[in-house]
């Protein structure tokens, strides 16, 4: 018979929006993680020495991307419902991490967070406030979906969450954001190269050379913070030349 | 003084949404821009710079333990030191705006340690959950929790207030300074920003598959602005 009811899958997915706190460089995300799940504690483990060994266990090291940790927190939860062993569990979550992280970093750091920036940036050139809405609109109905997703998916398929994580879905999802991503970076070139680039030589020189070096700098791993300040003051040299021209 | 007191608070819960809670991309520049043009009766203006740092910001991913700028607290100071300045320089809002963005660089990167500062904090929250795990004090656990989402708190609104500080100590006085400055000389400052953006997009979406894409993006673009 279950003990995880629909009403704790809820609980456990509020508090997953809390997953980060407390984050540091030892174990990462573990008090977060731990807090999400301390109302099944309390549930599953009525025995004051059950409940201890349960909260030490989930206190060790553990991350994952915020939005998708929630496949650790549903797939944990079952396993702890069904009795797994400790060992069990444990090197459950030490192989989720790897996957976590990975999946997230490429889904949303690198893909779903700029394009969507990008867009919000066009829209809020054009039409003000209501572009940032929109962004922000559309940026949390994927966070809102994925975490309940991996909940869902992580409860449901328990030790075999990660046949979800390695599925053709999300791979599939990467594509397409990255492809509307490259859309909305020709639409912020053409609709942001105005007047004031194009009006003078050398605002046009020192904007493709900016845009050179950038992606020069990038490609190089150098420092973005270094690369800005380079751009800045190939700025101030090129105008400073044309002053002494 | 009610604009500084619910700038410090908007940092308070910028701080939390970039790090702790909820991340709701509520801490990124383009929508603190805003908010702070909001508060400041400034909408236009706010949006502007708020697009300009997210510009500059656009290529910092929190992974992992990576040490990042903070662009979070440096967005709300920022747009909130452009906006009031402007009040104190109208006629020179490129001298303005330049010296803002280096401040706004500098105090990220500060922002930014101070959250390296704040994680290593967090080491003796899990130290005392260690110690409460021994005798299963689950609601100590909870008071642990709280202190971490207060330490974030905390962090963004000091930090916020001690920004907006340093903008009318530091800022307001060199740009009264640096009066020398032929305002046309700074006038086209947004052209390298733009550019850096730019190449921070190509960065994360040229690749081979995606130039057909790009093309697409560049016509519609293109069509927008003809028609």
């Amino acid at each position: 018979m279950d003990k995880i009811d629909e009403r704790d899958l809820f609980r456990l997915y509020l508090r997953s929006f809390f997953v980060q706190a407390g984050w540091n460089y030892e174990r990462m995300i573990a008090l977060g993680f731990t807090w999400i799940l301390l109302p099944l504690a309390k549930k599953l483990y009525p025995a004051k020495e059950e409940r201890k060994r349960f909260i030490k266990r989930h206190l060790s090291t553990f991350n994952a991307n915020p939005y998708l940790a929630t496949y650790a927190v549903g797939a944990v939860a079952k396993l702890e419902e069904m009795g797994t062993s400790e060992e069990e569990i444990s090197k459950f979550k030490n192989s989720l991490r790897g996957p976590l992280g990975a999946l997230g970093d490429n889904l949303v750091w690198m893909n779903l967070r700029p394009a969507l920036l990008i867009l919000g940036m066009i829209l809020a050139s054009i039409s003000g406030v209501l572009g940032i809405l929109v962004f922000w609109f559309l940026y949390n109905i994927h966070q809102v979906y994925l975490r309940a997703r991996g909940l869902f998916k992580g409860y449901t398929l328990g030790l075999g969450v990660v046949s979800d994580l390695r599925s053709l879905y999300y791979p599939r999802m990467i594509k397409w954001i990255s492809r509307m991503g490259a859309v909305f970076l020709g639409i912020f070139f053409v609709v942001n190269l105005n007047e004031k680039i194009l009006e003078r030589i050398e605002n046009l020189i020192i904007f493709v050379l900016v845009v050179l070096l950038s992606i020069f700098g990038f490609k190089k791993n150098v420092n973005p913070n270094y690369v800005l300040l380079v751009c800045l003051l190939s700025y101030l040299l090129v105008k400073w030349i044309i002053v002494l021209i | 003084m009610e604009e500084i007191i619910l700038a410090t608070i908007l940092g308070g819960i910028a701080a939390l949404d970039k790090t702790e809670a909820y991340q709701t991309m509520l801490s990124q520049p383009l929508v603190l821009g805003a908010i702070v043009g909001f508060f400041l009766n400034d909408l236009h203006a706010g949006i502007k710079i708020g697009i300009l740092i997210q510009l500059i910001y656009l290529w910092v991913l929190p992974i992992g333990t990576a040490i990042f700028p903070d662009p979070t607290i440096g967005g709300i100071v920022g747009t909130f030191g452009f906006i009031t300045l402007l009040r104190s320089f109208p006629d020179r809002s490129s001298s303005v705006l330049f010296f803002i963005l280096i401040y706004i660089v500098v105090f990220s990167l500060f922002a930014g340690w101070t959250l390296i500062k704040q994680r290593e904090l967090n080491l003796k929250l899990i130290r005392k959950a260690d110690l409460y795990a021994e005798k299963a004090e689950v609601s100590k656990i909870y008071k642990l929790f709280f202190w971490g989402l207060l330490g974030s708190f905390g962090r963004g609104a000091i930090l916020t207030g001690l920004g907006i500080l340093g903008v009318f100590i530091l800022i307001k006085p060199v740009i009264g300074f640096a009066a020398f400055l032929p305002e046309h000389y700074l006038a086209g400052i947004q052209i390298p920003l733009l550019g850096f953006g730019i190449g921070t997009m190509f960065h994360f979406f040229v690749k081979g598959k995606n130039l057909l894409w790009i093309v697409l993006g560049l016509s519609l673009g293109s069509a927008f602005i003809l028609f």
